[in-house]
């Protein structure tokens, strides 16, 4: 048995060559369309980055903001390490570092799930596509001589970490955001 | 035999009128899928445009320059306090509560934006245009997009002074046509700045003589005792400075050490005490001050915050008539530092115009007093 039209009709091979002509067409302008979509939302991901980033920069750089935060419990030995000469900053890994705006509510969260939505506003499900960044901040010391660790030098670190999710982590550079403070 | 309604091809009348249908009916299906592609992807290009646009704006406000023209600008008046933080008077310092539309301007001082404009908007295409229309109902339709860029003084309580600036970007659209409105939300944006703009000043390059009762609060003088009396006095900056910097002074304080004073005098007596100070230039007080002195033969120090003890020497650290001693100012933050390392940072942030005093020890305790002073001030 053979399928063929057996009356030599092309109507039906022409219908379906036109609508694979079509649907051609409309998967070219699919993808062109989903190319810009991604693009315009990795712009637009790219603004919200940079202005956290400069606005975490910022509130390092208040002494308020900055001096409230090394306070917090939630920072550990930070304060003791920092603002006691007489502590021995016995802290050998990195730490989290919460981070208060100047009105003393947490900017930077470093409670597991937080994290930020692709247009930058907070989240708490991270990592999930609706969450897929997060914005890390740590501190680390280095002493400075042999022996008990005094008034070490200390660094603040800023990392973002994108959830591998939805293929934002092949648009954006996470370590063009990434920054290092030396508090002391 | 059956028979059919054929064409000369062999294709009957009914399978020719499907055909002509499919045909039709795949063509109105594309015209309408392409009509609908293309909508969107318009408005893509849009949004796209006006993103770039967006973090155009972003860019031009967290750049120090351009704000620092902003600032100086005139038609920008509610940005006076930041202009002042000079002023020895708190409450033109003071920014509690200061907010307002803004004046972008760019790098070289021109005006980019005016967001105080009710009628500034934006095309589809993100075209600049200055014939929006916000009324309710109303619209422009080729000036449908708004941003409204505000900046506040971010503070948690007032006095508000030299305080980090929040700007806020907020978008808005108001078209008569049944246009495609994008989600406006994702585009707003809120950025923090922290000093961005400092008022010039000198840097100190000498001292000049100072009066106790003048520049240090009388509970913060001396007492003389024993007929010792403090014969050097109290010397200043000869510069006033504001905190809104990078500052670095530094001095050396000649500190007697056991055996270098004889009786009647000791090294424990109170004349034997120096202090540096900061301080508070509208009030003359004096607010973070360093005090050397000595204790059981042992010179210590101590740091006190308006008169208050908040630090002392840690034990295994010792300091000498060398020592190099140094407050450091970063922005309002002061640090206690030692041999260029800060072993102290003040909680309290430094939020006025001040001058360094010096009060050394009196003779014949300190022959050279507090010496090698030395002051830089860098922009942050």
């Amino acid at each position: 048995m053979t399928i063929r039209n057996s009356r030599g009709s092309l109507i039906f091979p022409m219908v379906i060559a036109l609508m694979i002509m079509i649907f051609s067409i409309f998967y070219f302008y699919h993808n062109a369309f989903m190319v810009r979509k991604v693009e315009d939302q990795r712009l637009l991901s790219v603004g919200g980055l940079k202005a956290l980033v400069v606005s975490t920069k910022a509130l390092l750089n208040s002494p308020h903001a900055f001096m409230t935060s090394a306070q917090l419990t939630s920072n550990g030995s930070f304060w003791n390490c920092l603002n006691n000469p007489n502590f021995n900053c016995n802290v050998s890994t990195e730490q989290d570092f919460n981070l208060l705006n100047e009105d003393g509510t947490l900017y930077v969260d470093m409670t597991a799930g937080r994290g930020y939505t692709p247009t930058f506003e907070s989240c708490d499900s991270y990592p999930s596509l609706a969450c897929p960044f997060r914005y890390e901040l740590k501190w680390f010391r280095e002493c400075v001589g042999p022996g008990a660790c005094y008034s070490p030098d200390l660094f603040i670190r800023g990392q973002l970490v994108i959830a591998n999710i939805g293929g934002l982590k092949n648009l954006i550079n996470p370590e063009s955001y990434d920054f290092l403070v030396k508090v002391r | 035999m059956k028979k059919n309604i054929l064409n000369r091809k062999g294709v009957t009348l009914i399978e020719s009128l499907v055909g002509v249908v499919l045909i039709l009916g795949s063509i109105m299906g594309a015209l309408g899928v392409l009509q609908l592609v293309s909508g969107g992807q318009k408005k893509n290009e849009d949004d796209l445009d006006y993103v770039a646009k967006r973090n155009q704006v972003i860019s031009l406000l967290i750049d120090d320059t351009s704000w620092g023209k902003m600032v100086d600008e005139d038609e920008n008046p509610e940005m006076g306090c930041l202009l002042k933080q000079d002023a020895t008077s708190e409450s033109e310092r003071d920014c509690t509560g200061k907010t307002d539309s803004l004046r972008l301007l760019n790098i070289k001082g021109e005006l980019v934006y005016d967001f105080r404009s009710a009628v500034v908007g934006f095309s589809r295409a993100g075209k600049d245009c200055d014939t929006y229309d916000g009324t309710p109902g109303g619209g422009n339709p080729v000036c449908p997009y708004r941003l409204d860029v505000r900046w506040e003084a971010l503070c948690s309580s007032s006095p508000c002074i030299n305080p980090p600036i929040r700007f806020r970007g907020t978008h808005s659209f108001n078209s008569p046509l049944n246009q495609i409105v994008p989600n406006l939300e994702v585009l707003d944006f809120t950025v923090i700045k922290m000093g961005m703009f400092c008022p010039s000043t000198t840097v100190p390059n000498g001292l000049v003589a100072g009066s106790q009762t003048t520049y240090v609060a009388p509970s913060q003088v001396m007492s003389d005792q024993n007929t010792k009396v403090n014969t050097i006095g109290i010397a200043r900056s000869n510069q006033v400075m504001v905190p809104c910097r990078r500052i670095n002074m530094s001095f050396v304080e000649d500190m007697p050490n056991a055996g270098d004073v004889s009786a009647p005098y000791y090294a424990i007596d109170p004349e034997n005490n120096a202090s540096v100070a900061i301080v508070n230039e509208g009030t003359n007080t004096a607010v973070y001050e360093f005090v050397r002195h000595n204790i059981g033969g042992v010179n210590t120090y101590e740091l006190r915050y308006n008169g208050v003890t908040v630090f002392n020497k840690p034990n295994w650290l010792t300091i000498d008539r060398s020592t190099l001693f140094q407050f450091k100012i970063v922005n309002g933050l002061v640090k206690f530092c030692i041999e260029e390392r800060c072993y102290h940072y003040f909680p309290e942030k430094l939020d006025f115009p001040f001058r360094f005093s010096f009060r050394p020890a009196a003779l014949p305790y300190s022959p050279t007093g507090i010496s090698g002073v030395s002051t830089s001030m860098t922009d942050l």
